[in-house]
């Protein structure tokens, strides 16, 4: 089973963020609620297993003790266990609890290494406290570290991000996701109406990351990682397999049908149980597990995806793939985007909406 | 009941100074729409009207009003579209009745709408009643609008009524005033008939249904009648009124307001400012005030998905029922396929229609940059009258062009004079006349190429003025000017339907804003597309939209899914409104590019 389980609490909302999340709630309601949805689970192994957020470490030593302690014994031999945590509130008990609960992976809220930018975002840490988790993660032995990075920042230039990637490189740190900045409605950004960065300069950033991560396997549009350490569980949402959400407003796809949970904070602590099935047909799923695959170098898998949807992908698509052809690397058993087509893969997937 | 108790009205006014909402106080006043049946603006009918805040279609309700004196009295209320675009159909539904209540806001006092919708009326020998509105502002000034209205109108306003048509103060005054001030219906009910025709609207059960004023005679079901412009006869199946709702009546008599379904179903059959008759008795003339309208603007419509040009043609004939001067004939585009050249009385005329076909017959349309008819000239010593820039006939067989001119009035504040006069300049104006008004305002008199107002005259006036500046402007005639085509390329191709026809010293400062224009509107392609403008073959003007380099979500995991679809689902419909000419995806708004660019 891959699991995410979301933690929706943060000490601080940052500008660009429009995930379910909360500043000062009681923590004790959402974690019976959760607790309830937990033990409704059918767990037989969990393979991946994620904490996201919100801001997990933003909880206490005691709090994350106790919902770690939930799914400690279902681990499988190769599990893979994620914690999302930020530089502000990962402390070095907390690294130590991780290890000795057995996380094995962590997922560090970085952002920029720029002091002046991450105050610009509504971020209250500093570029010190990340040379500082590193350290201590480091020393409790949690070597497998992944930091988010965002570029296309408002007034952010060429070198700043350039810069970052090259602090980034200089840590040797495994994994790295780096997102541009997307305008989400609902987030402060979105309210102050903030205009996206230039087109032409984003695509210069985006080159230039991926040409400073050359050494890096580039696994994923906004993926990179030293061989063997891709994200076990991104993987899962990236190659139509099925995973199970819990939690507020998290999500999950089970036997193909995908489902959310309530929108609203109370109605979720009301009943935690209830799901909300999402009607997809044939031709939903399929496209979403088009959508998905294209976005890694492992790309589609042609021969799963027939017997899954019983259908010839390459006779089914064919207009889309000889339109396309020049972005695509084909065989008999995968359909692979080049970086080519990995850069403007909305424009290609619009025309697989057919 | 009797003729001498029947008052058929309208009521006039510049644009926003409260027509709508008296018609609607007077509507509830005489109890004929109740207080919470009472949508706002109710005679407004159409969405697109109330939400522009313009009225486009006329529209006629009876309503019973118990006088002061105890007796009943037939009130027919007819609406008036209120903007200079429509002023023949304002015009036939004044020449419907024998009254007119003037509305004048009392803090804006006399504007060009104003005037112009007097002056229709007092051609239509109607009776005026002055009326000052939004008398409880605090910026109003009733005493010195009054005088103004009697310097410039020459309307006696000593017993002018103040109202509030908003709180409805003093509403019931007019009432009062249309009663004792406005004259009876004066026909014979015995003579032959004659019922003017001033509105039609099209159902799909009943066919065509014509709004009247019976002038004369009566009018019942089962009469033979013949429309004496068109000649076409029919046989009238049902009579009847609206109070808003639709009443069936055994007839309508001389000085009634009323609709008939003879089930028409040819549209060209039925045109505003028609006489109908009786075929047996026929009148000897027809009314005064028939007119074919002549449009003054020309556009190109071309559906989107060229499977629905049938639909575009029905859409089309459909709303030709109650807009008589729209004009429309099928044409080709290399680039857009089959749509049809359409003509307009003026911009917001075009606007309108637009937007009607879009959401009553659920359309997507691609609109051509709008043009006038040039007078061209030809070397062999012909003329062609051309409206679409792409029939230009080659330089070399061209003598010369004529373009249309109109006599421009414009009201404006003193402090925006010399504003206005350097605009009218930039826009080839030639200077008339130029008088006081008032101690405030001006009027200018300009003689203006009748394109350059469709260009974007309006918007400039608007932004020189603080929206201060009124317009009225009728054709005056052909002028010679030095005009030449300008053609726009799209990656190496002209594109037919961006062509234009242009002022020959404007052309470079144009094409360079055309261009800059369509960069930004098309979206960037997988290849670079230069951006030409030209003239005879020699570029002008040129940019180039460079090609897609990324257009990827940065973030998509497990509860991105719905809502990363969703977004490519919407850019996906975006796309479905582009029209792919050769191989570059045009987006709908930069065929009217032209309209929305700026020069400075």
């Amino acid at each position: 089973m891959n699991l995410y389980v979301h933690l929706p609490f943060c000490d601080h909302i940052c500008f660009y963020c429009d995930f379910k999340r909360k500043v000062s709630i009681s923590k004790k309601e959402y974690i019976d609620a959760l607790y309830k949805e937990f033990t409704s689970l059918n767990i037989d192994s969990i393979d991946t297993l994620y904490f996201g957020g919100g801001t997990p470490s933003s909880l206490s030593i005691d709090e994350l003790k106790q919902i770690g302690n939930w799914f400690i014994p279902y681990l499988s031999k190769d599990y893979e266990w994620t914690i999302e945590c930020n530089p502000d509130s990962l402390t070095k008990d907390k690294i130590i609890l991780f290890k000795e609960m057995g996380v094995n992976r962590i997922s560090l809220g970085v952002q920029s290494f720029q002091d002046e930018l991450l105050q610009k975002i509504g971020r209250h840490h500093s570029s010190f406290d990340v040379y500082r988790c590193i350290n201590d993660l480091r020393e409790c032995d949690l070597k497998n570290i992944s930091i988010d990075l965002i570029y296309a920042l408002p007034n952010q230039t060429l070198k700043q991000v350039q810069n970052d990637v090259n602090i980034f490189l200089s840590l040797q740190l495994p994994h790295c996701s780096i997102y541009s900045l997307q305008i989400e409605e609902n987030s402060v950004f979105g309210k102050q109406h903030l205009k996206p960065a230039d087109q032409d300069l984003e695509a210069d950033m985006y080159d230039c990351i991926c040409q400073t991560l050359k050494g890096y396997h580039h696994y994923e549009i906004s993926s990179f990682c030293l061989n063997g350490y891709e994200s076990k569980h991104n993987l899962v949402y990236w190659s139509d397999k099925d995973f199970t959400g819990i939690g507020w407003g998290s999500s999950g796809k089970e036997k193909g049908i995908r489902y959310d949970h309530a929108s609203n904070y109370n109605d979720y602590l009301l009943d935690p149980l209830k799901r909300y099935f999402i009607e997809t047909t044939k031709e939903d799923l399929m496209f979403e597990a088009i959508m998905m695959s294209l976005r890694t170098t492992f790309g589609l898998n042609v021969k799963q995806f027939n017997e899954k949807y019983k259908i010839d992908f390459y006779e089914c698509y064919k207009k889309t793939i000889q339109k396309y052809q020049n972005y695509f690397i084909q065989s008999k058993d995968s359909l692979v985007c080049t970086q080519e087509g990995r850069n403007i893969l909305n424009t290609i997937l619009i025309d697989f909406l057919e | 009941m009797d003729q001498s108790h029947i008052r058929n009205f309208s009521i006039v006014a510049h644009i926003d100074h409260g027509k709508s909402t008296l018609a609607d106080r007077i509507l509830e006043l005489t109890d004929t729409v109740e207080k919470r049946e009472m949508v706002s603006q109710m005679l407004d009918t159409m969405d697109l009207e109330r939400e522009r805040g313009i009225t486009i279609k006329l529209n006629a309700v009876q309503l019973i009003y118990h006088a002061k004196n105890g007796e009943d009295y037939l009130f027919h209320l007819i609406d008036t579209p209120g903007h200079v675009d429509f002023s023949y159909e304002v015009s036939r539904s004044l020449a419907a009745c024998e009254g007119a209540v003037l509305v004048v806001d009392a803090a804006q006092g006399v504007q060009a709408q104003t005037l112009a919708n007097v002056y229709l009326a007092l051609d239509n020998d109607l009776e005026i009643l002055p009326v000052l509105n939004k008398v409880d502002l605090p910026s109003a000034q009733p005493d010195v609008v009054k005088e103004e209205i009697e310097n410039l109108i020459g309307l006696d306003c000593s017993q002018a009524v103040e109202i509030s048509a908003k709180s409805g103060l003093n509403v019931d005054k007019v009432l009062e005033e249309i009663v004792d001030k406005l004259p009876a219906p004066s026909g014979d009910a015995n003579a032959p008939l004659q019922a003017l025709v001033f509105d039609s609207f099209y159902d799909s059960y009943r066919g065509i249904i014509a709004f009247v004023s019976v002038k004369n005679g009566v009018l019942k079901p089962k009469d033979k009648i013949r429309f004496m412009a068109t000649g076409a006869e029919y046989e009238v199946i049902e009579v009847g009124v609206r109070t808003p709702k639709e009443v069936i009546k055994d007839q309508l008599t001389t000085g009634e307001v009323g609709w008939i379904s003879a089930a028409i179903k040819n549209i060209e059959d039925v045109r505003v400012g028609d006489t109908i008759t009786h075929v047996n008795t026929p009148a000897k003339e027809p009314l005064k005030g028939y007119r074919e309208m002549n449009p003054m603007v020309y556009c190109g419509l071309y559906p989107v998905d060229n499977a629905r040009y049938d639909d575009l043609k029905e859409a089309l004939s459909k709303l030709k029922l109650n807009d008589a001067s729209l004009q429309f004939e099928p044409e080709t585009s290399q680039a857009l396929g089959f749509g049809f050249r359409c003509g307009f009385l003026g911009l917001l005329h075009m606007d309108v229609v637009e937007e009607r076909l879009e959401r009553e017959f659920n359309l997507d349309l691609i609109a051509t940059s709008p043009s006038v008819i040039y007078h061209v000239f030809k070397t062999d010593g012909t003329m062609e009258a051309i409206d679409n820039p792409a029939a230009l006939p080659p330089a070399q067989n061209i003598d010369h062009i004529e373009e249309p001119y109109v006599s421009a009035e414009i009201m404006v504040p003193k402090e925006y004079v010399g504003a206005m006069m350097d605009l009218c300049q930039k826009k080839r104006g030639e200077y008339v006349d130029l008088q006081v008004l008032d101690d405030i305002r001006m009027l200018m008199k300009y003689e203006l190429p009748l394109s350059e107002i469709i260009f974007d005259f309006f918007d400039k006036m608007k932004s020189c003025t603080k929206g201060y500046a009124s317009l009225d402007y009728e054709i005056s005639g052909y002028r010679e000017s030095k005009l030449v085509k300008m053609d726009i390329l799209l990656n190496g191709q002209i594109i037919d339907a961006l062509s234009t026809i242009v002022y020959k010293d404007f052309a470079y400062h144009r094409g360079n804003a055309m261009t800059i224009k369509l960069k930004e509107i098309i979206p960037k392609q997988q290849f670079e597309i230069p951006v030409q403008a030209a003239i005879g073959g020699k570029v002008i003007a040129r940019t180039n939209i460079k090609a897609l380099r990324k257009n990827v979500l940065a973030k998509c995991y497990g509860g991105d899914i719905s809502r990363k679809k969703k977004l490519l689902e919407k850019q996906k419909e975006g796309k479905k409104r582009m029209k792919m000419v050769g191989s570059v995806e045009i987006p709908q708004e930069a065929f009217m590019a032209v309209l929305s660019m700026d020069e400075d």
